[in-house]
């Protein structure tokens, strides 16, 4: 393998396994034939980047919402939205509210971090399922240290749920695979 | 359609094609005007396949290297014949509208 293939193949891992599986190749053939004289065109990598993204993009869509959360996780995604709609309702209507921008301002956030929490957890990918645990044990931990945070202890039963749903969720993922399961075909 | 779209689906209307021909071909079509980076290429590759407009058409290992095929479906191709007329019947009334078309002949 030569050095350009090698460097090539380092970016191919931008796209998911099960892309690489059925493309890899050929975008690597079709990369080594088109690049320059004096090496690797910073470019093709760039759009190799962008178009890795939308891959893993589109099959956590395509993904998103199938088959059945074991019923502790279901319970935490309902919870965080819960805390979803607390927040802005607290954001919206509390006396210290809108007359306090900064409260106010840090309600609203909360309140999208909970929704990004809440789809993370809906996207059956291993790894936004860890990321969320990892996100609520960090936060857990610093609301020890700095009593401001506003995550605190309300973070404790989602968190809980979801390590109790771990095996479950885990083993309930769907294999993925290219293209994905319900592609769209409506030509444009 | 959008037109690297467009020069896609041109470059395999001759005929079975891999991704690297297909590059080049456009290249030349465009009076190297467009030159499509291989993330962009197979990005309109699996959007066509997902479409139905193309498909594969088998693979060969040259110096080791994989090489897969694409070619036109029968939709494939009559999308493209429906957007080519579409396209000269615009170009033809802009030549008209200019006043052009005497000297174009």
């Amino acid at each position: 393998m030569t050095d350009l293939e090698r460097r090539y193949r380092r970016w191919l891992r931008a796209y998911p396994l099960v892309y690489r599986q059925v493309r890899g190749e050929e975008i690597l053939s079709t990369l080594v034939e088109a690049a320059p004289a004096n090496g690797v065109a910073a470019k093709d990598l760039i759009y190799i980047g962008i178009h890795g993204l939308r891959v893993r993009g589109s099959l956590l869509v395509h993904r998103f919402g199938q088959g059945t959360l074991p019923r502790s996780v279901h319970s935490a995604t309902l919870i965080l939205v819960f805390m979803v709609v607390v927040n802005w309702l607290n954001a919206a209507f509390a006396h210290n509210g809108p007359k306090n921008p900064s409260s106010h301002l840090a309600n609203i956030v909360v309140g999208l971090v909970f929704v990004a929490l809440a789809l993370m957890i809906q996207a059956w990918s291993r790894f936004l399922y860890a990321a969320v645990i990892g996100f609520l044990m960090i936060t857990m931990a610093l609301s020890f240290v700095n009593s401001d945070l506003i995550f605190e202890l309300n973070a404790i039963v989602p968190l809980i749920l979801l390590i109790v749903g771990w095996r479950r969720y885990m083993a309930a993922i769907p294999p993925a695979q290219w293209p994905p399961r319900s592609p769209r075909t409506v030509p444009s | 359609m959008r037109e690297p779209t467009f020069f896609v689906l041109t470059a395999l209307a001759r005929g079975p094609r891999h991704g690297y021909a297909v590059m080049q071909d456009i290249e030349n079509l465009s009076e190297g005007r467009i030159r499509l980076r291989t993330g962009t290429l197979y990005a309109a590759f699996d959007r066509l396949s997902e479409q139905k407009l193309i498909e594969s058409a088998g693979e060969e290992v040259v110096e080791g290297r994989l090489r897969r095929y694409y070619r036109l479906t029968e939709l494939g191709s009559a999308t493209l014949g429906a957007e080519s007329r579409r396209r000269v019947s615009i170009s033809k009334e802009a030549i008209r509208r200019l006043g052009l078309a005497g000297g174009l002949s």
